[in-house]
């Protein structure tokens, strides 16, 4: 009977298929698994995310601020308080991270955390870390009031540690919304992404003479000789930069051409044989970058005033080439507080690992030197001396001793308000204050703002002095 | 000793005890998956539709041990353990249509004890093969003047015949009926095909008109119909099973290759002049030019079983349902992601040896060559529409679009399914000389 050589023939082939297929199957499931899992038209790699319980983010205080809440089958990300939104950034299954929530986002997906075998067996959702930063939304709070519609930067930060106690930019966008808004806020004029004070790099104008001042006191210039004509103007190119503010003579020292914010004393110091080396004093601020620069926008490159024949002399006067970051400048005056020294930022302060305890991070970055002891020293009473009877005196505020300087920048068509700032705690610690408002020649705006910002968070450590755990498990 | 353990009698088990071992095993596999089902999604009805299956598998085999006493112990076990998968699979991949494929189930079983138990259905069906098949294709043109889509999506095939809200697939039967008029048409030209064999003696014999018209004729209008339906999956499946048992008849090896020729001519064909095939073959050849559009689908089936791996994301855990109608042409992707390749060589495997007993069985009853043919086209029927959704599913061939027996989604799939493993378990149970049903 011929039909069971057929039948075992048939029977041979139909294995030999099956065999392909199950082939084919080991083929895109391990061969081809790894290439087909990270092709971006994966939907599964969305869905994976989606799926995180990404953990929380609270301020220094214990305060609430960014929470995953699931909803059917969706956990979605909600930013509890308003005045923190420039401080956070996003966090989007569409778009990504941005901001705290990308420079955090390794502990805050829990991709880092090991699954258990129950974790497993059960399919239960990753759950990240929580996170507490060093920011404080009451100060945050009180600098967006103070801001109203301006748009800038301010950083807040504390001079015992780098700890930053508050990060504005504006405008910014509301991060709840961020998916429905996104092409009209990638179009927006003002370029509300564009995070100012991490990202920007300001042209600093007149805010350039505090590190050019304590290069020039360290070479042993008198602050309190007087010069002829200090008040004067001074041409570059186009430009005609003035004092911050007029002060009452013509002829003043260099301490209360500093106080005034005028610019004529600082050409002299062009002259000088030191004027190189004066440029290499501030060059660890110029160089230094801020903690966190994650954004959906490219930095803006802020315009700059058109070159003239003199090169040094543009940087001397902050308008050359050199630009400078609100951070970077906010670490100059925190070394004028710590004895020359500048303390580096940061913004975690502590983290609560999923079915864990909060873990304080303790800032171990070592500090910049930047000014002898006896420079800071004498810069520090200078900056007092400006806000008790300079340009700066918008920023005083009762019963508190407040050092600062105002000055002016000219970048483009428009002009900067710069503030810089500090006042002190106990000892060493304080907190230093930049301040800068885009498109406005307002000394007075700068520095009360700044003065707002020193004093909401002078009120907030001397109740809170260091960050206070939330409760675990919250 | 030791030749006293070598002369020990072998503790083999009964075919009733192996059967109940099976399906012990296969209950088993569905009680753990649903308890982790309901974990994962958490929907307490999964449980009831385990219990339909248990009760269903459970009477049936008191059934069969009381009525076939001498089957084949493995074809009723494999039938239930792969439908009760796949109805796992509905609950999982479309819960509003797990009420509806469970009862299906349990239909398709009834009908399949039924099938199994009529004593003299296999007689009827030889000697009514004309008239069964062309019951058959009257109801496959009826569904070109009355035929709907349950889906009701507009420019879908339809190849369903409605009666209120149960809808039944007419080529489901041809399939079948096909292999029964063939079974029955080649049994009774087996002599005249084995003596133009041996009187032929040259390489590539032929058959005469008088013998193969009526089978062209009768096949060829079955394809006509099913291509006019755009059911091309189907007839591609009638033609590799018409071929198949051909050759099992006559045993003229030219008429595999020629028939893979012919194919290859037909494809070619079919690609210059039909629309459908030319987009389903230029989505095969390279799915990565399109994958956001006419590819979507194949690609997310490769995603799937990227996403499965080895050992699967387990039930309810994976993301198939970004595949489009996950449920029904690709249940098999769905699957790969969930239980992983390992799920795929248990589901293949499980496929295989169904084919393999019925192809033993067709062994078995080669002195009856009706029973043998028909044994063997039931077997082709499972393996090669198993081998053409997965290899379409595995981009290996283009996609035809027709079910994964037992699995995928479709109440008229699901029942046929079942009739055919009833009409091997009544074969396998004639090898024995079965007359006590």
């Amino acid at each position: 009977m011929t039909l069971n050589r057929e039948l075992r023939r048939l029977f041979f082939g139909l294995l030999v298929a099956f065999a392909i297929v199950t082939g084919a199957a080991a083929y895109w499931g391990i061969w081809e698994r790894d290439a087909l899992l990270a092709r971006v038209d994966n939907p599964r790699l969305v869905e994976a995310r989606a799926a995180v319980r990404r953990g929380a983010i609270y301020d220094r205080t214990g305060q609430l601020l960014v929470v995953s809440e699931v909803e059917g089958q969706r956990v979605v990300r909600r930013y509890l308080r308003s005045e923190t939104y420039s401080a956070l950034g996003y966090y989007s299954l569409r778009y990504g991270a941005g901001g705290i929530e990308a420079d955090f986002d390794i502990q805050l997906s829990g991709s880092t955390i090991p699954r258990t075998v129950e974790d497993l067996l059960l399919n239960r959702p990753v759950v990240g870390a929580d996170v507490q930063v060093t920011f404080d939304s009451s100060v945050q709070r009180a600098l967006i009031n103070a801001m109203s519609a301006r748009r800038g930067a301010v950083v807040v930060m504390r001079v015992q540690d780098g700890a930053l106690l508050a990060l504005v930019s504006l405008p910014t966008f509301n991060p709840n919304t961020l998916d429905q808004d996104w092409e009209r806020l990638r179009e927006a004029p003002q370029n509300p992404f564009f995070n100012r004070a991490l990202q920007g790099r300001y042209q600093p104008g007149g805010a350039w003479q505090t590190p050019l001042l304590a290069a020039a006191l360290s070479t042993g210039t008198l602050a309190d000789e007087v010069l002829e004509r200090a008040a004067a103007p001074v041409r570059l190119g186009n430009l005609l930069l003035v004092c911050a503010q007029m002060p009452p003579a013509a002829d003043l020292t260099l301490a209360q051409a500093y106080a005034y914010g005028c610019p004529a004393p600082f050409t002299v110091l062009t002259d000088n044989d030191h004027a190189r080396a004066f440029l290499m004093i501030p060059t660890p601020i110029a160089s230094a970058t801020a903690p966190t620069a994650t954004s959906a926008a490219p930095p803006t490159p802020t315009p700059t005033a058109p070159p003239s024949e003199n090169p040094l002399r543009d940087n001397l006067l902050g308008q050359g080439t050199i630009t400078v970051n609100p951070v970077s400048m906010t670490m100059l005056v925190a070394s004028i507080v710590n004895g020359g020294n500048a303390p580096q930022p940061y913004t975690l302060a502590a983290l609560q690992p999923p079915d864990g305890v909060w873990q304080a991070q303790v800032a171990t970055s070592p500090t910049l030197p930047i000014m002898t002891a006896e420079t800071a020293e004498q810069l520090r009473s200078l900056m007092l001396n400006a806000v008790n009877t300079g340009a700066a005196r918008a920023a005083a505020r009762p019963d508190m001793a407040i050092g600062g300087h105002v000055a002016f920048a000219y970048a483009g068509d428009g002009a900067l308000s710069w503030f810089v700032g500090f006042t002190t705690l106990n000892g060493q610690d304080g907190i230093a204050v930049t301040v800068v408002l885009e498109n406005t020649r307002d000394a007075d705006a700068a520095a009360s703002i700044g003065g707002t910002a020193l004093a909401a968070a002078r009120a907030e450590l001397l109740t809170v002095p260091s960050p206070t755990l939330p409760q675990s498990g919250s | 000793m030791a030749t006293q353990a070598l002369a020990r009698p072998r503790m083999a088990l009964a075919p009733v005890q192996v059967e109940r071992l099976l399906l012990a095993l296969a209950a088993l596999f569905l009680a753990v998956n649903t308890l982790a089902l309901t974990l994962t999604i958490g929907r307490g009805d999964d449980w009831v539709h385990f219990v339909v299956w248990l009760l269903t598998a459970w009477a049936g085999h008191l059934w069969l041990r009381r009525r076939l006493p001498h089957r084949d112990p493995l074809l009723y076990p494999l039938a239930l353990f792969l439908s009760g998968w796949g109805m796992l699979m509905i609950e999982r991949l479309a819960p509003a249509f797990a009420d509806r494929q469970t009862i299906w189930l349990v239909v398709g079983v009834v009908s399949a004890l039924a099938v199994a138990s009529i004593p003299r259905l296999l007689i009827w069906l030889r000697n009514f093969r004309y008239t069964i098949l062309l019951a058959s294709l009257a109801l496959l043109v009826a569904t070109i003047l009355f035929g709907v889509n349950p889906s009701g999506q507009v420019g879908a095939p339809q190849l369903w015949l409605g009666l209120g809200s149960v809808f039944f697939q007419p080529s489901e039967l041809l399939k079948i009926m096909l292999v029964v008029f063939l079974a029955s048409y080649l049994a009774e030209q087996y002599p005249a095909l084995q003596t133009l064999r041996s009187r032929a003696n040259r390489r590539f014999a032929g058959f005469s008109p008088r013998v193969i018209g009526p089978v062209l004729l009768m096949c060829g209008l079955s394809v006509t119909l099913l291509f006019w339906q755009r059911d091309l999956g189907t007839a591609a499946l009638f033609f590799i099973v018409l071929l198949l048992m051909l050759y099992l008849a006559s045993g003229f090896g030219w008429l595999l290759w020629g028939g893979v020729l012919l194919v290859g001519a037909a494809g070619i064909a079919a690609y210059r002049f039909i629309g459908l095939v030319r987009l389903r073959i230029d989505i095969w050849w390279n799915p990565w030019l399109d994958p956001d559009g006419g590819a979507f689908q194949i690609v997310q089936s490769l995603f799937a079983f990227a996403a499965g791996g080895a050992y699967g994301s387990g039930v309810g855990s994976g993301s198939p349902t970004f595949i489009p109608v996950v449920h029904s042409d690709f249940v098999f992707a769905a699957l790969a992601e969930e239980w992983g390749l390992l799920g795929v060589i248990v589901v293949l495997g499980c496929i295989v040896a169904l084919v393999m007993r019925g192809l033993r069985v067709a062994a078995r009853q080669s002195q009856r060559p009706f029973f043998s043919l028909m044994a063997a086209g039931l077997s082709l029927l499972i393996a090669v529409q198993t081998l053409l959704i997965t290899g379409g599913v595995l981009k290996l061939i283009p996609l035809t679009g027709v079910t994964l027996p037992f699995l995928s989604y479709g109440g008229s799939s699901l029942l046929m399914t079942f009739i055919l493993v009833g009409l091997l378990i009544r074969l396998s149970a004639e090898e024995d000389g079965e007359r006590d049903a």
